[in-house]
């Protein structure tokens, strides 16, 4: 079959003589692009298939070993089968192995596109209010004041985001691709740690004794739904949030979607993975206790849950963010509108993006 | 274009390029740039998305090289993270016929003989999933395992695209004449 053959020698246009140029000058720029490697052969593939094969299998057996069994102690080497307080079935890092379908797809494309360059590490306090009805309006507590900082993680450049003055979670960001790391959040009884890697994500939750039972270590795993690709939101931050904005090319007709990371632990009562999908719906002059900014005006997605975003045109900092909801049903309905507004912003120098 | 960057060997060229040196970068896209955009142009189908494709991977090629292990050979893996970025931008927006705007600027598209003229024309009839199938395998010359890996199918449903483009092609080449 002769046109077989000619399939490889049908002629293809030169690239642009100018390419080589536009490549340079978006690299000076500070564009970067978060590309799709292949991380895996063939070879390897198979392997891991066959490995988390045996390892499904290993936990299915240990598992029913679980249910026959009563245990005491420390459960810091391997998967409960159930836990206390009604919280499900704990995924081991075995089943982790399981790509698990995010709750809602990307409306857009992924955010492939960012400009990590942008981000400055300094402190912005936000105070907050809540509306109901448009009548009563009720302040959210004392300010809150979250800090970007440059630091180094198992020798890789990464930014620190914290929110003071409790302190109450941590995420380590890497300053290139702008996805998380590791995640820390300290709770009243209990303690999280998410530890992620190019491809899945592995959590650690410790719950403290209690006078009716004892300490528990629950474990759990997940496959990442973009296999390390772009950018990537931690649900319960909103300091991963905060970094993310700073890099996004926004314009007038923007728009892309990122996933967000929640527990995997308690992947029956939260969904693992969402997708936020963010829209440039305008631009306008914002005017909060910081001051005055020429913003984006972002709409932001998560399932059902709908929130508008201003962005600062110059900066990237979030000035303003309101979010509507409702509850009640049939007679009675209130609406309640949150809103932070950005109070005052402290940048520090920021030492060159790697 | 001249280069300065070590001293050429494609080990030092890429942690050069890792390191992100402008000049390592634009002596790698000398010597890969226009394999990768001939590469990306048939799997999308127009000059601008392949330029945009190209574009996009020599921009994020430096941090990308962190993740490169150097177990297999340079030009194959960039092959397949190009491959990869033109199927995803192929996935993301439908396809666009774009006016070849180029030819006014005075790039004129290669010439083509009658017959290879319609061999493209008869390609070009085929469907997004079904090309890419087509030009992976009888053009870039990809085994089945690997197009699964890249378009995120399983080997039997590569096949049976191959089998589809090929019977599409056929019919569209026998009509033709």
């Amino acid at each position: 079959m002769t046109w077989k053959g000619d399939l490889r020698r049908i002629p293809a246009p030169e690239p642009s003589k100018d390419l080589l140029e536009r490549i340079l000058a978006s690299r000076a720029a500070g564009v970067r692009v978060v590309l799709p490697v292949p991380t895996r052969s063939l070879a390897s593939n198979r392997a891991v298939r066959f490995a988390a094969t045996a390892a499904i299998l290993a936990g299915v057996a240990w598992l029913g070993w679980q249910v026959v069994t009563t245990r005491s102690g420390v459960e810091s080497e391997l998967p409960p089968v159930w836990v206390i307080g009604g919280m499900p079935f704990i995924p081991s890092t075995a089943f982790g192995q399981e790509r698990v379908r995010p709750a809602t797809s990307p409306r857009y494309p992924l955010i492939a596109q960012i400009q990590p360059t942008r981000v400055r590490a300094g402190r912005w306090t936000y105070e907050g209010s809540t509306t109901g009805d448009g009548v009563f309006t009720t302040s959210q507590g004392p300010p809150r004041t979250i800090v970007i900082a440059a630091g180094n993680f198992e020798g890789q450049p990464i930014w620190v985001a914290s929110s003071s003055p409790e302190m109450l979670d941590t995420v380590l960001v890497d300053r290139v691709t702008l996805r998380p790391l590791r995640y820390v959040r300290p709770m009243r009884h209990a303690r999280l740690v998410q530890h992620f890697s190019h491809d899945s994500i592995d959590e650690l939750l410790y719950v403290e004794p209690s006078p009716k039972a004892r300490e528990r270590t629950l474990r759990g795993a997940a496959l990442l739904p973009d296999v390390g690709v772009g950018p990537m939101l931690v649900s319960w931050s909103p300091h991963s949030l905060e970094v993310l904005v700073q890099a996004l090319p926004l314009n007038r007709d923007w728009r892309g979607s990122v996933y967000s990371a929640n527990w995997v632990t308690m992947a029956t009562r939260f969904p693992t993975f969402t997708a936020l999908d963010l829209r440039v719906t305008g631009s306008e002059r914002v005017t909060v206790p910081a001051g005055t900014f020429d913003c984006w005006r972002l709409e932001a997605r998560e399932g059902d849950d709908k929130s508008m975003l201003w962005v600062s045109r110059d900066h990237g900092w979030l000035v303003m963010r309101r979010h509507t909801s409702s509850d009640g049903s049939g007679k009675w309905r209130t609406e309640w509108v949150n809103e932070t507004r950005l109070v005052a912003v402290d940048t520090v120098p920021t030492p060159p993006t790697p | 274009m001249s280069t300065s960057a070590g001293n050429g060997s494609p080990g030092s060229l890429i942690a050069e390029a890792r390191a992100g040196s402008p000049d390592a970068l634009s002596a790698l896209y000398l010597e890969h740039g226009a394999a990768l955009f001939r590469l990306a142009y048939r799997l999308v189908g127009a000059r601008e998305d392949a330029e945009d494709v190209v574009h996009d991977v020599f921009v994020g090629l430096p941090e990308a090289l962190r993740r490169y292990e150097e177990r297999g050979s340079f030009a194959p893996w960039l092959k397949r993270v190009t491959a990869r970025l033109a199927l995803m931008r192929l996935r993301r927006s439908k396809r666009r016929r774009e006016v070849a705007l180029d030819n006014a600027a005075g790039q004129a598209e290669p010439p083509v003989t009658a017959e290879r003229d319609g061999l493209q024309a008869a390609v070009d009839t085929l469907p997004d999933l079904l090309r890419a199938v087509l030009v992976l395998k009888e053009i870039e010359g990809y085994g089945h395992a690997e197009i699964a890996l890249l378009l995120g199918i399983s080997e039997g449903a590569s096949r049976v695209r191959l089998t589809r483009a090929l019977k599409r092609l056929r019919h569209e080449l026998e009509s033709g004449r």
